[in-house]
């Protein structure tokens, strides 16, 4: 006992190195240490009997210091394993640490809520860790690059030109239909006229064609028949059927 | 003759340069009203001058990419059974969930609402914080979304947009940049609600097909062209220009276009298989050390 007293007076009036002086207060960087507080009471070294928890991968152990194993300091320190129940852990101390002073079995319990905390937290992020949004580092000289090369690559574009061409490309492809709803008629006329325009230019060129056509109109004429509307659906009936049946020779 | 820099006297110089420049000047205004006069009783000889005098751009001098797709029944048969043959084949009305980023700012609520504007049956829905992006995907899915459209948004303005084609996929990422409102051009018009036509420029390589049938199956097959409404999405240098216009056909040679806005422009950064996964495998991704040279295109 006449030990603990010694190293107090060093820690308190000398030097120790785990020691950290603020303006508010000393605190402790000692790795056991219950509190972090530089004091008699919480500090590990001038305590022979001392009790503390800490977390080592993720598992929590009890640290218990007896002044029957201070001449071995390798085996100064009693760890035991605390359960992963909180509740079943805060009963392990209390029996560990049975007639200990209240205030290591107070300091232990204080620290075994605040590591489970932490430990509950680390786990849940690390099961967001896939879904927070990655970090990207900013390129400047790409982005000052890149905005150089859009504003000339849109003067290349000319983009109105390139859309009236392709929207007249449309209107003069048919691609509207026929009788296009967004064009004006005078507009729509010129445009067939247009087409009909460049057809006679074709026409022209092949005058051959143009005879023949001519002729086999005239056969047309002549073949041209007048016929009452009496009985016409029954003449209409015949053909259908007459077809009908063609047609069925012809798949067979 | 005198060199005229050899010549001591400053005001002789000044007056030898001037007259000399004179003449170059005068001589090729002569060149060229001469060339005018004989090209307009000869339009031919116009036309061979302009068909042989074409300056070199960066597009006619691209580097050749072997998956430009011209007319190839390999990549027909390839996109008849791809992720998109719901919206082309079987006639699927589109339908979008536009989102942003979580904490989004006042400037990227704008433009989504321009953009519930520009596709037709569009839902904007407000991002909230406990929502991932794979539950989002999940709700969509079961309400029958076709298309969800994240905004992201860096700096208080939207920076990136995610395009995410449901139920298979596949997801674009690309960087949004010159976003210009409706309302901050000048002399822009009203839209109306009628359904505006596509137009699709310049997506010619085979991953360019890929982005132009995604932007297709965002609109509905039949536009109201009595609307003549159009939005246009312009491929150039790898940059897609995304413009829309009210448009009058004014003669059969002259259209006149009258601007209705957003402005922006997208880059492709990276295009993914499948819906978005943060882990998932890139089929395409930007790198720097791609940029080999200026004319090299990847759409």
């Amino acid at each position: 006992m006449n030990t603990d007293e010694v190293i107090w007076q060093v820690i308190n009036q000398q030097f120790c190195s785990y020691k950290v002086k603020t303006a508010t207060g000393n605190f402790c960087r000692n790795e056991y240490n219950a509190t972090g507080l530089c004091n008699r009471q919480s500090c590990p070294l001038a305590n022979s009997r001392y009790a503390t928890v800490r977390e080592q991968n993720g598992v929590i152990y009890l640290f218990v210091k007896t002044p029957e194993r201070a001449h071995m300091p390798s085996k100064m320190w009693e760890k035991i394993k605390l359960s992963k129940n909180y509740a079943q852990a805060l009963e392990q101390i209390d029996k560990e640490l049975i007639y200990w002073p209240n205030f290591s079995v107070h300091k232990c319990k204080q620290r075994l809520t605040k590591i489970t905390q932490y430990l509950i937290k680390m786990r849940k992020l690390k099961l967001k860790a896939d879904e927070r949004p990655k970090l990207v580092g900013i390129k400047k000289k790409i982005d000052r690059r890149e905005a150089r090369r859009e504003v000339k690559a849109e003067a290349a574009a000319r983009l109105d030109k390139a859309i009236e061409k392709e929207l007249l490309d449309r209107l003069k492809s048919h691609a509207y239909g026929d009788a296009p709803l967004n064009v004006h008629e005078d507009v729509w006329k010129e445009i067939l006229e247009g087409e009909k325009g460049a057809l006679e230019v074709d026409s022209d060129q092949t005058d051959e064609d143009d005879s023949q056509s001519e002729e086999e109109e005239e056969d047309e004429d002549e073949e041209r028949e007048y016929v009452s509307d009496q009985s016409e659906d029954e003449e209409d009936m015949e053909d259908m059927f007459e077809k009908e049946y063609e047609h069925e020779t012809v798949e067979l | 003759m005198v060199e005229i820099n050899t010549i001591k006297n400053k005001l002789k110089r000044e007056e030898l340069y001037q007259k000399q420049k004179n003449a170059k000047a005068k001589a090729k205004r002569d060149r060229r009203t001469t060339l005018q006069k004989e090209e307009s009783s000869n339009p031919e000889k116009k036309e061979k001058r302009l068909a042989e005098n074409v300056p070199n751009t960066l597009e006619n001098t691209r580097e050749f990419d072997e998956t430009i797709v011209e007319e190839d029944a390999e990549v027909a048969a390839d996109e008849a059974t791809d992720e998109f043959s719901q919206y082309f084949q079987n006639g699927l009305t589109p339908k979008i969930l536009i989102t942003t980023s979580k904490g989004p700012s006042a400037s990227v609520y704008e433009f989504a609402t321009e953009l519930v504007d520009i596709f037709p049956n569009t839902h904007f829905v407000k991002r909230k914080p406990q929502f991932e992006m794979k539950h989002i995907i999940e709700f969509s899915k079961n309400r029958d979304f076709t298309d969800i459209m994240v905004i992201n948004e860096d700096r208080k303005e939207p920076n990136a947009l995610t395009l995410i084609h449901l139920p298979d996929g596949p997801t674009a990422h690309f960087k949004l940049s010159s976003i210009q409102l409706s309302k901050d051009i000048e002399g822009h018009g009203r839209t109306s609600s009628h359904k505006p036509e596509l137009i699709l420029n310049n997506f010619n390589t085979r991953l360019g097909h890929t982005i132009g049938r995604m932007f297709t199956a965002l609109f509905p097959h039949v536009p109201e062209f009595q609307g003549r409404q159009v939005a246009t999405l312009h491929n150039q240098r790898d940059f897609i220009f995304f413009r829309r216009h009210r448009y009058v056909f004014k003669n059969a040679k002259r259209v006149n276009l009258q601007e209705l806005g957003p402005r922006f422009t997208l880059k492709l950064k990276w295009l993914q298989k499948g819906t978005f996964d943060r882990k998932g495998e890139h089929e395409w991704m930007f790198k720097p050390e791609m940029e080999t040279s200026r004319r090299r295109f990847f759409l």
